[in-house]
């Protein structure tokens, strides 16, 4: 049987399913009615049992305030004398197992949580799926750590970042996950950690375990217990990437060097700090665009400082003494404040990057304060997205004082010298570059906003999508341009956009004279194999024979 | 029997902390305790029950304390709304 969903991770993976949440397996038979007295011995067993794992977790880990809140909220929806009645009164009514009742009690609960409007008190559902489907697995005993992953496939509802990691340790060979959406935090790990995953089949119902199966993820394909053919076409393909990705795994010890002997210094870009794992077995030369993005999305409270400080600590410090490149917010106003949601007319010439930042300058400030901080612990360099012109890199770099005199007279810990840099994607910043370029350390070209703010092409609309080209004259003139301003300055430039990723690109990008490139953690080697095979000044002379 | 109505001035309302807070407190009493908003009236000492009132910053709620500690139940509650969980107020 096939079933079609979203590609999210390329690759094929075929191996046998193995279900890693329990929704898939709920046991569901009619009780007698003297079974009831069982279950509700059960029932009453796991609860107690659930509280004291609960407790004795919290004694050996007592982890942040926040950790702490969330497991004393657990132990009151354990406790909750409504619950457990309501519970008790499903399984009397209803004659069904202890696994069922929880289940529709977690449905009952769910309808109510959907009427409730205001988003932030809805949202409080999860605590209930989690104790939920703790205690679920508490009565199957499904603890996964046992199970052997190697090789296998594995399915859940909602797979979630952490288990991604898990299974990447585990050397899991193919991730389905029957929920999400591509721009979801498993997505983006399951990309960089190079898992073919396929997400959004949107089947509850759907038999995938324990199958042999096969996941397509280049073409967001699910196909349970495979015909003879299909299987042997689906090995032949594997066998393909897996001689191609033996390959480019020996390139990690090799330095990025064209032929004709110049360095060209690679990175990588990442969106989630999870990402770090997935950068280890590279060998790369530094973090040449870490987002900062995923700490605003999906959440409910702005992050603080510590949280910040924290996470971005970590990630200089696994660097070490590699540089980190972090960019300060490029989020739409909606994503901060709830009351700008419907206001702009044309967000992408909205409040954007470093705009927003000015405009909540109190957000912006506790942002640099963590990375101010955080530069203490390895070699981080701050950028600013969304610049448009030289005055705004000089308010941005007196609002870094301020916070550096604020940090001072506090008498914590921060960097003083931090190089700073601009992102190049508005044409006005690379028209005029060479002001820009005087004021800062480096520069990097964000070539996706680039391209679509120069020829006015909104890639994502499938209207105009086939004007939008990276290699139009004017686009490679602006990247010309920016390259010599910035030598004329005695700085380097970075292109961190999707251009440095497609190997297509490579040679131009060299020959219009870009000195460093940042990948997508998937394309890394890819580039490195690229970058060997060519000689600077062909790159050069091709270059010019485009513009 | 005391009914007293009171106004949340926690900023992000009775979420999760502040609701767990509540109803650890309640249950520390034999009394009965029920909280309304508007028509809707859940027992205090059921976060379920607490957190379905989706009570926002701004809300009035009315408390309703039957039993023998009920004075006492309903001054210890008032104090944990006064004191806005021991968060932020607006």
């Amino acid at each position: 049987m096939k079933l079609s969903g979203i590609a999210v991770a390329p690759g094929i993976a075929i191996g046998k399913s193995i279900c890693i949440d329990y929704k898939f397996n709920i046991i569901n038979y009619q009780i007698s009615k003297e079974g009831i007295t069982q279950e509700l011995k059960r029932l009453e067993e796991i609860i107690i049992d659930t509280i004291h794992e609960l407790e004795s977790f919290s004694r050996e880990f007592p982890g942040n305030k926040n950790q702490r809140d969330i497991i004393e909220t657990h132990k009151m929806i354990l406790e909750d004398p409504e619950m457990i009645n309501n519970i008790k009164k499903i399984l009397q009514e209803e004659l069904v197992t202890l696994e069922k009742a929880l289940d529709l009690n977690l449905q009952e609960i769910k309808k109510q949580f959907s009427e409730i409007e205001d988003e932030y008190f809805s949202a409080r559902i999860i605590d209930y799926q989690d104790v939920t489907s703790r205690l679920l697995k508490k009565l199957y005993k499904t603890d996964s750590e046992h199970e052997n992953w190697d090789g296998s496939i594995l399915v859940a509802q909602e797979i979630t970042p952490s288990q991604v990691l898990e299974a990447f340790k585990n050397h899991v060979a193919g991730l389905i996950s029957i929920h999400g959406s591509r721009k979801s935090h498993s997505a983006i790990l399951a990309r960089s950690l190079q898992i073919p995953m396929v997400m959004g089949l949107n089947d509850d119902e759907c038999d995938i375990c324990p199958e042999e199966v096969i996941v397509d993820g280049s073409e967001g394909l699910v196909i349970i217990s495979p015909t003879e053919k299909e299987k042997k076409k689906y090995q032949q393909d594997l066998a393909k990437i897996n001689v191609r990705n033996q390959e480019l795994a020996l390139l990690a010890d090799k330095d990025s060097v064209t032929k004709d002997g110049e360095k060209v210094p690679l990175y990588c870009n990442i969106e989630i700090p999870e990402e770090i794992t997935a950068l280890e077995r590279m060998n790369i030369e530094g973090i040449g665009l870490f987002r900062t993005e995923f700490l605003y999305l999906d959440r409910q409270k702005l992050p603080d400082e510590e949280e910040q400080f924290q996470i971005y600590k970590k990630v200089a410090e696994r660097l070490s003494p590699k540089p980190v490149i972090i960019r300060t917010i490029d989020l739409g106003g909606d994503k901060i404040a709830k009351s700008l949601k419907e206001t702009e007319m044309n967000p992408n010439l909205g409040l954007r990057g470093i705009r927003l930042s000015f405009k909540y300058l109190d957000l912006f400030k506790v942002q640099l304060r963590a990375i101010l901080r955080a530069g203490v612990h390895g070699k981080i360099k701050i950028m600013f997205p969304m610049v448009s012109n030289v005055a705004e890199i000089n308010t941005a770099k007196q609002i870094i004082s301020e916070c550096q005199k604020e940090l001072r007279s506090e008498g914590t810990k921060y960097q003083n010298e931090i190089e700073i840099g601009t992102m190049i994607e508005i044409p006005s910043a690379a028209l005029r570059a060479k002001e820009i370029a005087a004021e800062c350390d480096f520069l990097s070209i964000g070539t996706n906003d680039l391209v679509q703010y120069t020829l006015a092409v909104d890639r994502n609309n499938d209207l105009v999508a086939e004007y939008y080209n990276e290699a139009d004259p004017s686009v490679l003139y602006l990247i010309q341009k920016v390259c010599q301003s910035a030598h004329e300055a005695g700085i380097k430039v970075a292109v961190c956009g999707e251009m440095a990723s497609q190997e297509k690109f490579t040679a131009i990008l060299l020959g219009l004279g870009v000195d460093e490139l940042s990948t997508s953690p998937a394309n890394y080697n890819e580039i490195k194999k690229k970058i060997l095979q060519l000689d600077t000044k062909e790159c050069y002379k091709y270059a010019v024979s485009l513009l | 029997m005391v009914v007293k109505r009171i106004k949340v001035t926690n900023e992000y309302g009775l979420h999760a902390r502040p609701s767990t807070l509540l109803v650890k407190k309640a249950t520390q009493y034999r009394s009965v305790l029920k909280i309304r908003k508007d028509e809707i009236e859940v027992n205090g000492k059921s976060l379920l029950g607490v957190l379905t009132l989706a009570a926002a910053y701004g809300t009035v709620l009315e408390l309703i304390a039957d039993g023998i500690d009920e004075k006492e139940l309903i001054e210890e509650i008032e104090r944990l709304f006064s004191s806005g969980f021991d968060e932020a107020k607006k």
